[in-house]
């Protein structure tokens, strides 16, 4: 379904609603949804779908993907979490991934930044410069 | 004394160790030499954006969520879901000496196997020209070394020149012809000490012209064939009793439309 500009904006006014003093509120979020799906206003699934791409996005902002070579010490987790909610937000959600081809290092994505220290990475950066 | 130079050497290790940020986006979809990419929150306009297997890519098009960005290389290297990347930089092309002779893709990058091109000046693609007043005076004629042209039409070096004409009549030939009668020249003078320079910017698609071409051709003997089966209905008709389509027979083979 193509997105015209009645949804776009109609979905950016319900995630606008969906906050909470800057956080995500679940309980909005699911009542904008029922209010929504009982009113049945114009393209109201295409809303639906945007709004749900939106706040997906927003989740992934708020969202650390932690991948490492190997599994990480509980001390090593909890000091990265750490340093990441001083750096991002106190509301951080993490996920710890083991990804053996990363031969070592950590790589760190939240939302659409990625902090790279793996040897793979380095490896390929080399690989180009050569 | 052993314990400073532990301290040094982890401080060395520190260092080789570092860590690069980047900022990423997921492709969400590509056509027509065209890629969505989801993400890419800090993006620049008209920056470079590097996509796996080597393919780059410049931003156009930004918007809240989404940036459009057009490919420029192989588009069917290209997926949804493949990872791509910012650079910082915008596009930009080498240039210096080492270009001399060289034929090259829109990034710089040599199509011609004859080595990479060492240069290390970039210059970025989007410029503002110089104005008008800043300009050097257009003193000097330009020889396209075909002598209707260089009779009829004069030519200013520094001048844009467009050339217009029906498909296959020669307007690739004239420009070819100029540049090997510009060659010939910037021997000449590079023999008695100047530096002579040609280059020639081509956008061959012949694939995609050739497809074009075809599709116009079955257009045609579609709507041929369609005119064929309509007259052959109404033929029916006629011959089932039907007096009210004998005018419209009539017409039609007199060449005129019918309409229903």
């Amino acid at each position: 379904m193509k997105i015209n500009k009645e949804i776009r904006q109609l979905s950016r006014q319900l995630l606008r609603a969906s906050f909470t003093d800057g956080q995500l509120d679940r309980g909005k979020i699911s009542s904008l949804v029922q209010s929504l799906v009982t009113k049945r206003p114009r393209h109201y699934l295409a809303i639906l779908e945007n709004y749900k791409r939106l706040i997906r996005l927003e989740v992934e902002k708020r969202h650390a993907r932690i991948e490492s070579a190997a599994e990480l010490v509980s001390e090593v987790k909890s000091r990265v979490l750490g340093n990441l909610q001083k750096k991002y937000s106190k509301d951080l959600t993490t996920e710890f991934v083991v990804n053996p081809q990363l031969l070592g290092g950590m790589r760190v994505r939240i939302g659409s930044d990625v902090w790279d220290g793996t040897v793979r990475s380095r490896l390929e950066r080399l690989k180009q410069q050569l | 004394m052993s314990s400073i130079l532990e301290e040094i050497e982890t401080k060395i290790a520190g260092l080789k160790t570092s860590t690069t940020k980047s900022n990423v986006g997921v492709v969400r979809e590509t056509g027509d030499g065209v890629a969505r990419i989801e993400g890419l929150s800090d993006v620049m306009l008209n920056e470079m954006i590097e996509f796996p297997n080597g393919v780059y890519g410049l931003a156009l098009n930004l918007e809240e969520t989404e940036v459009g960005a057009i490919l420029l290389g192989d588009n069917t290297k290209i997926s949804e879901g493949d990872e791509v990347k910012t650079t910082g930089k915008l596009l930009q092309v080498p240039v210096g000496k080492a270009l001399l002779g060289r034929v090259v893709n829109t990034l710089g990058q040599p199509l011609d196997d004859k080595g990479p091109i060492k240069t290390e000046t970039f210059y970025p693609l989007e410029k503002i020209a110089p104005g008008v007043i800043k300009r050097q005076s257009v003193s000097q004629p330009v020889q396209t070394g075909i002598m209707a042209i260089d009779a009829m039409i004069p030519i200013g070096r520094g001048q844009r020149e467009l050339i217009i004409g029906d498909r296959a009549t020669g307007k690739t030939t004239i420009a070819i012809d100029t540049i090997i009668s510009q060659a010939r020249l910037n021997k000449a003078a590079e023999e008695s000490g100047r530096q002579g320079l040609s280059a020639a910017l081509l956008h061959l698609r012949r694939d995609r012209a050739e497809k074009f071409e075809r599709g116009a051709r079955a257009l045609r003997s579609r709507k041929r064939r369609c005119n064929a089966l309509h007259h052959n209905y109404l033929r029916a008709r006629f011959r089932h009793g039907d007096e009210s389509i004998s005018g419209a027979i009539r017409r039609r083979r007199h060449g005129r439309v019918v309409h229903g």
